[in-house]
């Protein structure tokens, strides 16, 4: 009997071991933490192997996981308006939610080189605000080594097919840059000193290019006169617009007042009667020309000093004797009366 | 056989044809008579599995016969099975690490790799067969000595069905310690697996234990691996032991056959079972 009370004991010893060991590993893989985490969203093209379940680490510190990959199939979603294939939900540890801020950056990377795919966050700019509970944010895709591969094999097969096809081309081509490539360094060779010559030619005129340029700048760009004449335009322009109608108005009344004043000299006789004044009035021009020739060459005349006027006006000898005449005249008056 | 009278001319026509069967079987026969045998080896075997079921639930219950089963296919294989998986999981990751080396010196993933090896495959089917060479042959040379010995003709006379009466117990005992075992010598295996990692390249304990890799659907499967390791060990050794005739040189065959047997089942069954984790929890 007490031998089958050890038995029993053992057994039960040994199937409680067993289901310890069995119960602490389901609770370690499942996750169990005793830390408060919160949610974010992270969208993804293409999340390369990150797998439900996978850590999240800031700075190589794990700080939660990935708790779900879910695939939206490109859905438009009605929050952030974008178009999402697969989004993984994060559970990030409570303690570190002050740590990631609005411009953090969320990208999927592997530990060593064929190491466990996670997902790591860049905190982002402490000056940025915090990033809210259950937010959605855009991730950055891995790089797609596979895609890279096939596209660079198929650029090498193609490149390489050119060049088996067309071995003859290529050599005419190369012979040819050789020759071409000889030419211009002999031809550098021999002109060196007009190349550099000419480098500073363009040196100079890019100088004086500029200088040019800063100039019409000056005195056509940032001139307070273009401003001014600009403005002088637009105020001309805006009365114009103002004052046409109104110009408008006069000028159809003059035109109208020519067509009666027409109207009025259009017979024969008026006619008649006009021509003869024009002749008159030609008459009288000519005339008058002739009179003003005269007046200028009396005019002349008298710049030159001739005659009684000429002298009385230009010789200055007249006007001294004049004017001591009449100073004598002020100091002695019996002059007038009494010659010396 | 007749014979002809001497006197008499001998004519292929008066001889008797030979009997078909003293003339030893042509390939096509030896073929058919083997496929046979297997047909009628898997109904009976079919047939005991499912009376055993069947007595599972609705059979008597013979005190103490289950806790001694236990014990003896239980608490009687930790020290076996902790010096060969202990051994397995050094030789394991000793040789993965060797592998590693050669293609990229990094050890960070080996852990969790072997981890995922172990738990999906590797600490049941290994386990399930260290058990079927001790547990299986024991039983089915217990059996087979009883059968050979008329007692389970005995029980049969007593109306007791010799399944309800000997398998029965043992296959409850198998199912729920080949479970415990597997787990314990699991557990075994991945911490000399880890022991060795450290010494033999330097991978510290906290990067070997790594269950990023463990999913739901690697402990679905190893456990149903448990599981049905733990039915087909007595299942199949029993229907051995129950088949044994002859004396003593019957029994030993018995126990051979018990021990081939129940590692074929094991790793058929490992087979149709990894198919389907695979097919149901991907990747």
């Amino acid at each position: 009997m007490a031998q089958e009370k050890s038995i029993e004991v053992k057994v039960g010893i040994l199937i409680l071991v067993s289901l310890g060991i069995l119960g602490a590993f389901i609770l370690i893989m499942s996750g169990l933490s005793l830390e408060k985490t919160y949610t974010v969203n992270v969208d993804f093209d293409n999340p390369g192997g990150l797998q439900s379940g996978a850590p999240v680490r800031i700075a190589g510190v794990k700080m939660g996981k990935v708790e779900e990959l879910q695939f939206l199939g490109g859905k438009v979603d009605p929050v952030t308006k974008r178009r999402t294939l697969v989004r993984a939900k994060l559970a990030i540890q409570t303690r570190a939610k002050d740590t990631i801020h609005e411009d953090a950056a969320f990208y999927v990377t592997t530990q060593g080189v064929l190491g466990e795919q996670f997902l790591a966050i860049e905190p982002g700019s402490i000056d940025k605000p915090v990033l809210a509970e259950n937010a959605t944010v855009r991730g950055i895709d891995p790089p797609r080594l596979d895609l890279f591969l096939a596209k660079a094999f198929e650029l090498l097969d193609t490149a390489l097919n050119g060049i088996r096809n067309n071995r003859e081309l290529i050599s005419d081509i190369a012979q040819n840059t050789a020759g071409l490539l000889k030419g211009l360094n002999i031809l550098v060779n021999e002109n060196r000193e007009r190349l550099n010559r000419t480098i500073v030619n363009i040196e100079t005129l890019s100088v004086e290019a500029n200088q040019l340029t800063k100039g019409a700048r000056l005195q056509y760009v940032d001139n307070p006169k273009i401003a001014h004449t600009i403005d002088n335009v637009d105020k001309i322009s805006t009365d114009l617009q103002r004052d046409s109608g109104p110009l408008l108005k006069d000028a159809k009344e003059a035109m109208a007042n020519i067509n009666r004043a027409s109207a009025a000299v259009g017979s024969p006789e008026e006619q008649e009667k006009l021509k003869k004044l024009l002749a008159e009035i030609a008459q009288l021009a000519t005339r008058a020309n002739a009179t003003a020739a005269d007046a200028q060459a009396i005019v002349a005349h008298v710049k030159t000093g001739k005659g009684t006027v000429g002298a009385l006006v230009m010789d200055e000898a007249v006007y001294d004797d004049v004017q001591e005449m009449v100073r004598d005249l002020k100091h002695n008056p019996w002059k007038f009366l009494w010659r010396e | 056989m007749a014979t002809t009278s001497p006197g008499q001319a001998s004519h292929p026509a008066d001889v008797d044809p030979v009997p078909e069967a003293h003339a030893p079987p042509g390939p096509v026969a030896a073929l058919g008579g083997s496929a046979i045998d297997l047909f009628l080896g898997g109904k009976e075997l079919l047939s005991v599995f499912i009376r055993t079921l069947y007595y599972s639930v609705r059979g008597k219950r013979e005190k103490g016969a289950f806790t001694t089963q236990m014990y003896e296919i239980g608490n009687k294989s930790v020290f076996f099975l902790s010096i060969t998986m202990g051994f397995i999981g050094m030789i394991l990751v000793y040789q993965s690490g060797l592998q590693a080396k050669r293609v990229v010196p990094d050890y960070t993933m080996l852990g969790a790799t072997y981890l995922e090896l172990l738990v999906r495959d590797f600490a049941a089917s290994i386990g399930a067969l260290m058990l079927a060479t001790r547990v299986g042959a024991g039983i089915a040379a217990e059996i087979g000595s009883m059968v050979v010995t008329e007692q389970v003709d005995a029980l049969r006379m007593c109306a007791a069905d010799p399944i309800d009466f000997l398998i029965v117990p043992r296959f409850k005992a198998s199912v729920i310690m080949t479970t415990v075992l597997i787990v314990w010598a699991g557990t075994v295996a991945y911490l000399t697996g880890a022991a060795t990692a450290y010494v033999a390249f330097d991978v510290a304990p906290q990067t070997f234990f790594n269950m990023a890799l463990i999913d739901v659907g690697d402990v679905s499967v190893g456990l149903a691996k448990c599981l049905a390791y733990g039915a087909a060990i007595p299942v199949v050794s029993g229907y051995c032991g129950l088949s044994t005739f002859g004396g003593s040189e019957g029994v030993g065959w018995a126990t051979t056959r018990a021990v081939v047997n129940t590692s074929l089942t094991i790793i058929i069954l490992n087979f149709f079972i990894s198919t389907a984790g695979f097919l149901i929890f991907p990747g």
